[in-house]
């Protein structure tokens, strides 16, 4: 019978000094936390009218009932 | 429960403001103010830190024990005050208010004779770190030519651009939407439109076009109503200590004039041959910065004077001082007159 291949669903870090854990996150991370995406999405942000927001108006011109 | 030795205490973003026959408690954390008779008014400004409640009924002749109970266990069920046996670690909220920013708001109005460099009005008013700009446009003027004096902002810390258009320039709702796109500080408001209207023209956006067929004239008079009044801790600040309307604000009118605010008489230089920055440092620019609602007439004696905005010029007749656009709220007798806005 023919040995299954499970290398793919087991991974070994290559610096054994880092205990798998932390690989794992610190490897996750860093995949999640695309910088330059990062930043755009933070322009976007800027963009979006979030900051569109005082504690008083400039004047009342106009007011509908 | 309160206990017989307890204090009552109002949270410190919970003030008591008295006006003539009617007084409220503003709450500068939810934003909103809960009206009170002048009766309360007068034991909720009792030292409560001093006097438990059992003395500060008898403080009043005990005349008042059943609507103090009423009424305090109601602030305590609404979130505006608490019980406690011991209000030392309480403290009352510092009245004290001051700002980073040199100039707060903005007003620049354009119209076919405007002469002044705009780019120059709009970065002096960035290098000042202006919060709020309007920009006003009257007459069939090229607005193209004001949207790409914008772009000296687009990287500045002014917060909000309003920009008012005439309804006949008869700009397309394309072009409208596109400087919503270009421009994602700016709000639009279209006035003299057949028909009052809000337009949403992004998706995944709350950010529409105003369209109100109100005008706007130069003679135009800002509007006061209950539902404008603005509850926050930073306008209750700035209202204690100064002119809300017109503290930290200058305004460019038409002619380059510089002023409070553009419908003033009083020109203070103008933009062609002054810096800003050199007139706001102006003692006499400055003095309307501390006339606050407290030293007007009829202002002091109403209720709503640390929550409403104003940007009336103020006279002086003899000791005192006098709004020269004010409201149609009668803080004598609590009552409304309908505003009419020109």
């Amino acid at each position: 019978m023919k040995a299954k291949n499970n290398s793919t669903q087991v991974k070994i870090p290559e610096n054994e000094a880092i205990p798998f854990d932390l690989y794992y996150i610190t490897s996750t991370k860093k995949k999640e936390i695309p910088r330059e995406d990062f930043k755009l999405e933070m322009d976007r942000y800027y963009g979006k009218g979030m900051i569109m927001d005082f504690y008083k108006d400039n004047s009342n011109m106009f007011y509908e009932e | 429960m309160k206990n017989k030795e307890d204090h009552f205490i109002l949270f410190s973003t919970c003030i008591p403001v008295k006006g003539y026959v009617s007084s409220l408690i503003m709450d500068l954390d939810k934003g909103e103010y809960l009206e009170i008779p002048n009766e309360l008014y007068d034991i909720l400004v009792t030292d409560h830190f001093k006097y438990t409640i059992e003395e500060v009924k008898s403080l009043f002749n005990n005349d008042y024990d059943e609507g103090i109970n009423q009424y305090f266990q109601y602030l305590v069920n609404n979130h505006y005050g608490f019980y406690t046996s011991n209000p030392s670690p309480f403290q009352k909220l510092p009245l004290h208010f001051d700002s980073p920013h040199k100039v707060i708001s903005s007003i620049v109005v354009i119209n076919k004779d405007s002469k002044y460099d705009l780019t120059n009005v709009f970065q002096q008013l960035d290098a000042l770190d202006c919060q709020l700009l309007q920009i006003r446009i009257y007459d069939k003027i090229e607005v193209a030519r004001v949207i790409e004096t914008l772009k000296v902002l687009s990287k500045s810390s002014i917060r909000i651009i309003e920009l008012y258009l005439p309804a006949f320039l008869k700009l397309s709702h394309e072009v409208l939407k596109n400087i919503l796109v270009d421009f994602p500080r700016i709000l639009i408001t279209v006035y003299g439109a057949e028909k009052s209207k809000k337009v949403s023209v992004l998706k995944n956006s709350s950010r529409i076009i105003k369209y109100t067929n109100q005008k706007l004239l130069y003679s135009s008079k800002e509007v006061y109503s209950k539902n404008l009044f603005t509850v926050s801790r930073e306008m209750f600040l700035e209202s204690v200590n100064y002119n809300a309307g017109l503290y930290r604000k200058v305004c460019i009118d038409h002619e380059g004039s510089i002023k409070n605010y553009v419908s003033h008489e009083t020109a203070y230089g103008n933009i062609k041959d002054n810096l800003i920055a050199d007139i706001i440092q102006k003692e006499e620019f400055k003095e309307k910065y501390y006339l606050k609602n407290d030293l007007i007439e009829k202002c002091k004696d109403c209720q709503f004077r640390y929550m409403c905005l104003s940007n009336s010029d103020i006279e002086k007749k003899g000791k005192n001082y006098y709004k020269i656009n004010t409201c149609t709220y009668n803080p004598y007798k609590n009552t409304w007159e309908p505003s009419v806005n020109i």
